[in-house]
């Protein structure tokens, strides 16, 4: 019986705690641990045998310690462990622990860290043309700065691992998105070798009807027949980095005591402690010519990593890459800053820092356009990235003409062109806010993209599928993939295509280190790249076999990367993108002229990643997979919505609020109307996946916030420059201006 | 540690519990008993998943000391079924949760299944209000209260 993780409690497990820091910046002078009574347990980073930093990002700034030895560089930073077989004694015990701190000066923003020298990690600067004699000529020069504040990962399971110590193997049952990165670390941790050590992922899509014996219902067995498997927001999660402190956590609680550990996070410490999305400052600086044509940019990207910096390194390059938007300005100089600072370590969420790069950029256009005295989708349409795909930033985008057809498609659906007109009329009409009579309105256009990169090209594992074709002719694919839905639909497609079987039934095996090969984290850009690439790869080779060997056959293959890409890997000419999805979103919002309350009237998405199944599978399959991923674009919006007009994360002294997580859960309102279509993009390769497939997940949340802070912008006049935008922000500025 | 012993009625069964007097129902229910559908965070009553039926109508479990469980009557998602009354639970997941299931989910259930034992025809506010803290910022909303609407409609086609 296998279910969610906080849900097993193997016998005799014990119960393990966290106790933290309370101070933001410090050094430990002393600890004091009271007498513990019989089964109680206390692990400093003393009792940790191997490497006492985690090493899943080698090449990181500042590495994150399992636990805090010296000096403690966030409020909440781990520094004790406990383990005992009463949860209510242990945080009774905990509170008796006592940890004497000598407090140090602490920066706890972002603008105070970059003026600091140990707080800069890395500086990096990207430039095209001649900036300076644009700046020289220029007729006009706007100039703005916009920030994005932490965002919630909102997961529904807390940050959980059971682990158990048998004397010679650890078990490790975890909920993480990458089980070989937990066992990396923990053997890295533990001096174990990785065999040792065994990372089960429960599949948690079908844990519910698996789990629960209901009483007197006779049509169970119909009931979980029908219930479909849900990936939920498939993949990513927010169980990267947080996943393997937890695990190596326990892990470590197990190993000294001998004991099964199990280690969850309640609500309130996830919230607190888990990361958040990465806070961005951006500027920006544009030169404009006497009829408003943008000639020049000048971009100055800020990023906070928090207190440690594995992982934001590479969100940090994918937002430098992305910071110009989807436009060709003709010289640009693009500057970013990754800092530090004592709070909590940020880390990376869905959209893996588009989100942060495109809400600058799409504000800034839209003001742009403003000064032009342009619709936005024609100043867009006009200023669309050409001359074969390069970025300002040097990045090279395979699929660049995407971005007309999403633009078309969102604005002709949405009407999108007839209703900004007729807003901005009103809007020129009106002396005061007070004058109008009904709901201000406006309404917003975003456009992001989202590049599929081969980040673990650089990466020293080795990435493989292994694919099974059974003797009833059935497919078994063994990897560390959770968009089960877009394995699915690619494994059916290729073996239609290229073995002739069709409706073949499609299985994944358990996620389990012992059994699956190492697949990778669960990233759905990663995925998107990886599943249709080694899946092809695996059914080219069952079908080479196919009449020579008998059934069962069994393939694996190994990711390796195209020619192409690693020639540009190699000369470092430009980031690597190998693929590229569109979006665009329009947002329409109506606000009440009093309480400045927003009603959003609908939502119109448009990307160009996904276009159903292909022709290889059975229209129910394919009625299937479209469902799922308008699942997921859905959730993309809620979180765009959420990130742009949610209540945000406040810090108080370094530390996130506690009672701030009732807003941050819970029932958000009635979504608005929302039409979601997917565009066909002919730019799109076929011949590596057989169908066009590219990432969708992660990708509108870009687009939708600076459609909606554009919406209320042109409903209120007022431009807002910090996200989330509230009634309460609304409010504050107009009564201040 | 101090135990204290309670009778009380555990999903149809009358059953004796003995347990520390600090327990709150859903480390009883979760920890002693095995019940783990009722899920929970050990937050106080802020993540909104620990739903049982107390007495009838729906509390967190959380927030419930053990020994104010003394001749109570709880049914947990395990026990739902026991319960006859509309909806029962396979309808629940199909029109509401459209045959899909989370880790959210069993609190959902017992959500609508709390509010059709309050109110015979629960009105627009009525649903909102029972699902209100309870569905996530990733959940479709609109989703889950239309699928409510419609087990209305269901009931008061019955009831004709």
């Amino acid at each position: 019986m296998i279910n969610f993780v906080s849900d097993i409690y193997p016998e005799g497990t014990l119960y393990g705690i966290t106790v933290r820091s309370p101070i933001s910046k410090g050094r430990i002078v002393s600890i004091k641990i009271p007498k513990l009574p019989k089964g109680y347990f206390v692990v400093s980073a003393d009792s940790i045998p191997g490497s006492r930093t985690i090493n899943t990002h080698p090449k990181t700034c500042i590495a994150r310690p399992w636990l805090a030895e010296g000096n403690v560089n966030y409020k909440g930073e781990a520094v004790l462990l406990m383990a005992g077989p009463d949860r209510n004694t242990l945080s009774y015990l905990s509170m008796k622990v006592s940890i004497k701190y000598k407090k140090e000066k602490a920066i706890l923003n972002t603008v105070n860290a970059e003026t600091v020298e140990e707080y800069l990690c890395r500086t990096a600067i990207r430039r095209r043309g001649n900036i300076d004699s644009a700046f020289k000529n220029a007729y006009q020069i706007v100039e703005e700065e916009y920030s994005t504040g932490a965002q919630r990962q909102f997961h529904e399971e807390p940050q959980a691992a059971v682990s158990v110590w048998n004397g010679t193997r650890l078990l490790i049952i975890s909920n993480t998105q990458d089980p070989f990165g937990v066992q990396l670390a923990v053997s890295e941790m533990l001096r174990l070798p990785k065999k040792k050590i065994r990372v089960l992922v429960p599949p948690v899509e079908r844990a519910e009807s698996e789990l629960l014996k209901y009483a007197g219902d006779e049509r169970e067995a119909e009931v979980n027949s029908n219930v479909e498997t849900i990936c939920f927001n498939p993949g990513f999660n927010g169980r990267l980095m947080d996943s393997v402190v937890v695990a190596g956590h326990s892990a470590l609680l197990s190993f000294v005591t001998g004991k099964p550990v199990r280690m969850v996070y309640s609500a309130e410490e996830d919230f607190m402690y888990a990361a958040k999305r990465y806070p961005v400052i951006a500027r920006y600086k544009t030169a404009l010519d006497e009829g408003g044509i943008p000639k020049a940019i000048k971009a100055e990207i800020v990023m906070d990593a928090g207190a440690y910096t594995d992982g934001a390194e590479e969100i940090f390059e994918r937002i430098l890459t992305m910071a110009a938007g989807s436009y060709g300005f003709p010289n640009a100089e693009i500057t970013g800053k990754l800092v530090k600072t004592d709070r909590i370590p940020f880390g990376v969420s869905v959209g893996s820092g588009t989100p942060q790069a495109f809400l600058g950029i799409e504000l800034h256009s839209a003001r742009l356009a403003e000064i032009s005295q342009l619709d936005p989708y024609i100043w867009k349409k006009k200023f669309l990235i050409e001359n074969k795909g390069i970025l300002p930033s040097g990045a090279r985008l395979p699929d660049y003409k995407g971005a007309e057809f999403v633009l078309d498609s969102v604005v002709e659906k949405s009407d999108f062109r007839r209703k900004y007109a007729a807003y901005e009329t009103l809007k020129k009409r009106r002396t005061a806010l007070s004058d109008t009579a009904g709901p201000l309105r406006g309404i917003g256009l975003g456009l992001c993209f989202q590049g599929m990169n081969n980040d673990k090209d650089n990466d020293p594992r080795k990435y493989s599928l292994r694919m099974k074709l059974a003797r009833d002719e059935n497919i078994i694919v063994y990897s560390t993939f959770q968009n089960l839905e877009l394995m699915r639909a690619v494994v059916l497609s290729a073996a239609g295509n290229k073995l002739g079987l069709k409706n073949v039934n499609v299985s994944a095996a358990g996620i389990d280190t012992d059994t699956v090969p190492d697949t990778g984290p669960a990233k759905p850009l990663i995925e998107s790249v990886l599943i249709p690439r080694l899946v092809n790869e695996c059914i080219s080779a069952v079908q080479k076999k196919r009449f020579n060997s008998p059934l069962p056959i069994e393939v694996k293959k190994v990711h390796r990367i195209p020619a192409v890409l690693k020639k540009q890997i190699d000369t470092k000419t430009a980031t690597t993108f190998s693929s590229v999805s569109w979006a665009a979103v329009v947002t329409e919002v109506e606000l009440d002229p009093l309480s400045f309350e927003v009603l959003i009237r609908g939502v119109w998405v448009a990307v160009d990643g996904f276009m159903g199944g292909g022709t290889d599978i059975s229209a129910g399959e394919n009625s299937r997979c479209i469902k799922a991923t308008e699942r997921g674009v859905r959730q993309d919006i809620v979180i765009g919505l959420n990130l742009a007009a949610g209540r945000g994360i406040k810090f108080e002294s370094g530390g996130i609020i506690e009672k701030n997580i009732i807003q941050n859960r819970g029932y958000m309102g009635i979504l608005p109307y929302i039409d979601i279509s997917f565009v066909k993009n002919e730019m799109h390769s076929e011949k590596n996946t057989g169908f066009v497939r590219t990432g969708v997940h992660g990708l509108s949340v870009a687009a939708v916030a600076p459609a909606y802070v554009s919406a209320v912008s042109q409903a209120t006049g007022f431009y807002p420059n910090h996200l989330p935008v509230t009634p309460l922000t609304i409010q504050e500025y107009l009564e201040s201006s | 540690m101090v135990k204290t012993e309670v009778a009380l009625k555990l999903n149809g069964k009358n059953i004796k519990l003995k347990a520390p007097v600090w327990k709150n129902l859903l480390d009883v229910l979760r920890e002693d008993l095995g019940l783990v559908g009722t899920r929970g965070s050990q937050g106080a009553g802020n993540c909104g998943l620990c739903l049982v039926l107390k007495n009838g109508k729906t509390v967190d479990a959380c927030s419930i000391p053990f020994f104010e469980l003394m001749d109570t009557e709880i049914v947990t998602i395990e026990g739902i079924n026991l319960i006859k009354e509309f909806p029962d639970r396979s309808l629940i997941i199909s029109e509401v949760l459209k045959n899909t299931v989370s880790y959210r989910s069993n609190s959902i259930i017992m959500a609508v299944k709390g509010l059709f034992l309050e109110k015979t025809f629960p009105g627009d506010d009525d649903i909102k209000y029972a699902l209100s803290g309870i569905l996530s910022p990733v959940d479709d909303s609109n989703g889950i209260i239309q699928g409510v609407k419609k087990l209305v409609n269901m009931r008061s086609r019955r009831r004709r």
